[in-house]
């Protein structure tokens, strides 16, 4: 189809402009694989209270069609771990031990200026093909206010922010159980020691981790928790990684 | 040359020399003391990863991002 206008530029001279429009065949792997990239940012689809203790707000949902990254914020960090009193007296975590005997089950409240949440891969499945959904990954990052990302001083976690939950059923008959069963997984088990040097090194995580997670017997039992010595981003390792920095919903 | 440095929420613009390479932005001391990035990251242009060699790409953006290994067996 062909169309014309005139053109009038600014030196007064006129001309005609001829346009020809001609349908193009688009091979169809081409418009599958731009259908293949296009996400969808849904905010606040269900509310984190789902959860259970220790998730808040409302959980998002970042998709395409091959893969569904849910966010979750968290209230509370687990802290299922081994902990030893300092010299003053002080309980902190030893994300290194293995020591079954120290392992005691304690939170973390997540101090307001500072943003964590979790994050769980469920690549689509194809139910016809019999196949159930499931996570393959989780992900656990702090952000500050400017949005710059921080591996926690914690264990099972690589230098990236992805997680190694350990043996979990990952596969649920909808994508709810799924979460559902991740956050079990997240929240009532341990710290174990694997992956406990990544980030800033074991030495440094260690050193890190008795600076933020800090607590205080109190009577008659229990414990307290205190102030971080230093601000919490000292306290862990500035990261970017791009999976997380693409579908994470603040 | 020009080239676009992004890592995280952080963005950077510097001019380099002519045949700059991945790694020279890599390890370049006030990127890395302003962005926050240690030595275990990996450049990506366009999502492919980048070897340290390469030239960097004039206009171009080089996406930082910190590089995780895997677990010993």
């Amino acid at each position: 189809m062909e169309t014309s206008n005139i053109v009038i530029e600014s030196d007064g001279r006129m001309y005609k402009v001829r346009k020809v429009k001609t349908e193009i065949e688009v091979q169809a792997d081409i418009l599958g694989r731009f259908a293949l990239e296009k996400s969808v940012k849904l905010t606040n689809v269900l509310d984190a209270g789902i959860l259970g203790d220790g998730a808040m707000g409302g959980i998002g949902i970042s998709a395409t069609p091959k893969l569904a990254v849910y966010t979750v914020r968290l209230s509370k960090l687990p802290m299922r771990v081994a902990f030893f009193l300092t010299d003053q007296k002080i309980m902190v975590p030893n994300f290194r031990s293995m020591n079954k005997s120290d392992i005691l089950h304690l939170t973390w409240d997540i101090p307001e200026a500072m943003r964590v949440y979790w994050l769980v891969n469920m690549p689509a499945v194809n139910a016809g093909d019999g196949m159930s959904p499931y996570s393959d990954n989780q992900f656990l990052v702090a952000l500050d206010n400017a949005g710059r990302s921080y591996r926690l001083p914690v264990s099972n976690c690589y230098e990236d922010g992805r997680l190694c939950p350990g043996e979990f059923p990952s596969a649920g008959r909808t994508s709810m159980e799924v979460l559902i069963n991740g956050w079990r997984q997240f929240t009532q088990g341990n710290w174990q020691s694997d992956l406990s040097d990544r980030g800033g090194g074991a030495t440094t995580n260690a050193k890190n981790a008795e600076n933020l997670f800090r607590y205080k017997p109190k009577e008659p039992e229990g414990f307290e928790q205190l102030d971080p010595v230093i601000s919490w981003e000292l306290c862990c390792t500035r990261i970017s990684n791009e999976h997380i920095n693409t579908n994470i919903i603040l | 040359m020009t080239v676009t440095i992004k890592f995280g929420s952080d963005s950077f613009t510097r001019n380099y020399e002519e045949g700059t390479k991945i790694g020279d932005i890599l390890s370049d001391h006030d990127l890395k003391a302003v962005a926050g990035w240690g030595d275990n990251v990996r450049a990506l242009v366009a999502g492919v990863e980048q070897p340290v060699s390469a030239t960097a790409p004039d206009g171009g953006v080089v996406i930082v991002e910190t590089r995780a290994n895997s677990k010993a067996s």
